[in-house]
């Protein structure tokens, strides 16, 4: 899909980047984590 | 009202307004204001349907005895009516006013991650017609209640998976939406646009998305758990297999209280944007409502046993739980206070925007003070289960949050559209919505004191008074929002023109931008001028 928008100066870009993929970790480490952590402990 | 329409014309960049047209426009949208206008249309849609399952119950509840539906039938419905209004009316609406507002409140040219902004929205038609297909299935829709609650949500037939896959789809849209949000804020803010001269609406929603992204993944996997349980022979919630229900309330709720807290933190945030514009006075104690805002999700987090003092806990639970709860109206307080001293000796009007906002704090608070009425543990005792705690969450959740939405969107329309609405049909739609939602719910406070439990279909004829009662006003409120939405139509289609700041106290980047707004609005950052004049607190 073309992405409709305005442009980002590099310093920008680097930084949304980096605070996307922090963010996107931590929800994914809680998201996978948590389940995972249940579903271990519930099997022992 | 209108101010001068000259102040941002360096920024209007119509004549580069290369929209996309067609269908394309809508299903590739990467455009912040299309994506908020979608969010919102479809939470619309969700009001609408999950009213209509309102309706039902409160024709169902008119008379005692069973009058329209088996009992199977009304508790899907209550089940489907919590789970549409919760995560398909309030939150997509939330997270539309966001995306609409936030860039152009921070200075930012869009939010920061485009094509994950679309995707977080498309999730959710799909996770929405999953849900409302379950009604269709075998053994019919989820009956157990929006808490899910084992092990009556295990005997569910093949509405349970779907429930369930449901669920999931909107937990990951609303995670996504809230890592969008943080980025945008934390990364594109204009230069000048410090976190301390940033909005109340903006502040509260960056506090929220955080609560979304720490306890979304908490419901995801209390409810795979479920799934499992049911599925694949564990027993984390079956006693006979050495698990314990118990947990499952303790996990669902370490989600559910954040919850409640992410569905009205944004709420207090236009209250904060609205009342100083129509009371033409900066907003009383901005950085403490700041610090109130982050005090109250702080707490979310350690508050969530208030919801099970019944099930049996420890004294010292009881204790802790009680007092933690009673310990949040310290920060609300002060929001109330502040708000109440900010209108104080300001020179006030009461157009729409004002008189929702006015009225969600009276009716707001009569919720909060149920709310602690219901923390005390030996007065819970009493309560639990019961009609006052119908009567309570709904006051926050209608009054509350479905009126700021309402004042937020009749504050924010003129700016949207560039088209003044008819105001004295807002304030019809005000004032017949103000009454009839009392009608409905202030009278579900005597029910429940008198003993009438919650998720019944049937009761005892000495409720049937009240019930009426509460049901006439239902259908009326229920009623009064098709003016709302005629309202919002014409609106949209034509009317007064308005200028760049609709409203002649507003302050704030958005009301330096014309009306409407560009497609793309700051793509040169606004100045530090802009900026000064907009943070007028």
């Amino acid at each position: 899909m073309a992405l409709d928008v305005p442009t980002l100066s590099d310093q920008r870009r680097r930084g949304v980047r980096r605070t996307a993929l922090v963010l996107g970790f931590i929800a994914a480490a809680f998201y996978v984590g948590f389940m995972a952590m249940m579903i271990w402990r519930g099997s022992r | 009202m209108a101010y001068d329409s000259h102040v941002a014309t360096d920024h209007d960049h119509d004549a580069h307004d290369h929209k996309p047209h067609g269908w394309r426009r809508w299903v590739f949208a990467t455009n912040h204001k299309d994506i908020g206008t979608m969010y919102l249309v479809f939470a619309g849609i969700s009001f609408f349907i999950g009213g209509s399952m309102a309706m039902l119950i409160r024709l169902e509840l008119f008379s005692p005895g069973m009058q329209f539906m088996d009992p199977l039938f009304f508790n899907s419905m209550t089940t489907m009516h919590a789970l549409e209004m919760i995560f398909g009316a309030v939150m997509p609406a939330w997270t539309g006013l966001a995306n609409w507002m936030i860039p152009m409140q921070v200075g930012a040219p869009d939010m920061a991650l485009p094509r994950l902004n679309n995707f977080s929205f498309w999730i959710l038609p799909f996770a929405f017609t999953l849900l409302l297909a379950s009604l269709f299935v075998p053994g019919g829709g989820p009956a157990g209640g929006w808490t899910m609650y084992p092990p009556l949500m295990l005997q569910g037939g093949a509405s349970f998976p779907m429930t369930i896959f449901a669920i999931h789809m909107m937990g990951i849209s609303s995670i996504l939406g809230a890592i969008n949000v943080v980025v945008t804020i934390m990364n594109l803010r204009a230069p000048g646009m410090t976190l301390l001269r940033m909005p109340l609406f903006v502040w509260t929603w960056l506090i929220t998305a955080y609560l979304l992204i720490a306890v979304m993944p908490v419901l995801a996997g209390a409810v795979t758990m479920l799934l499992t349980d049911h599925f694949f022979g564990t027993t984390f919630f079956t006693a006979a297999g050495g698990g314990d229900p118990v947990m499952y309330q303790h996990i669902f709720w370490f989600f559910g209280h954040p919850e409640v807290y992410i569905l009205i933190l944004p709420a207090f945030g236009i209250v904060s944007e609205i009342i100083p514009t129509f009371s033409r006075k900066p907003l009383f104690g901005y950085d403490a409502m700041v610090y109130a805002t982050a005090s109250i999700a702080f707490l979310s987090f350690i508050v969530w046993a208030h919801h099970m003092f019944t099930v049996g806990m420890p004294l010292a639970g009881q204790l802790f739980f009680m007092l933690s709860t009673m310990l949040i109206a310290i920060p609300t307080g002060v929001k109330v206070f502040n708000w109440t001293a900010t209108m104080y000796k300001g020179s006030l009007s009461f157009e729409p925007p004002m008189l929702f906002a006015v009225s969600f704090l009276f009716l707001f608070t009569i919720g909060g003070l149920s709310g602690l009425m219901l923390a005390i543990v030996p007065a819970d005792y009493q309560y639990q289960d019961t009609y006052f705690v119908v009567a309570h969450f709904h006051y926050v959740l209608v009054p509350g949050a479905v009126f700021a939405i309402m004042a937020g969107i009749y504050y924010w329309l003129p700016k949207w559209t560039g088209n003044m609405y008819n105001q004295t049909l807002g304030k019809w739609h005000f004032w017949l919505s103000t009454i009839f939602v009392n009608v409905l719910f202030f009278p579900q406070h005597f029910l429940g004191l008198a003993g009438m439990p919650r998720r019944i279909p049937d009761y005892a004829v000495q409720f049937t008074d009240w019930n009426r009662v509460s049901s006439i006003g239902g259908f009326a409120f229920g009623a009064t929002q098709l003016l709302f939405v005629y309202l919002v139509w014409k609106c949209v289609h034509g009317g007064e023109r308005v200028g760049n700041r609709a409203w002649e106290g507003a302050h704030g980047l958005e009301w330096e931008l014309p009306s409407p707004p560009p497609f793309h609005s700051w793509t040169d950052p606004p100045s530090d001028a802009l900026i000064n004049r907009g943070a007028a607190h």
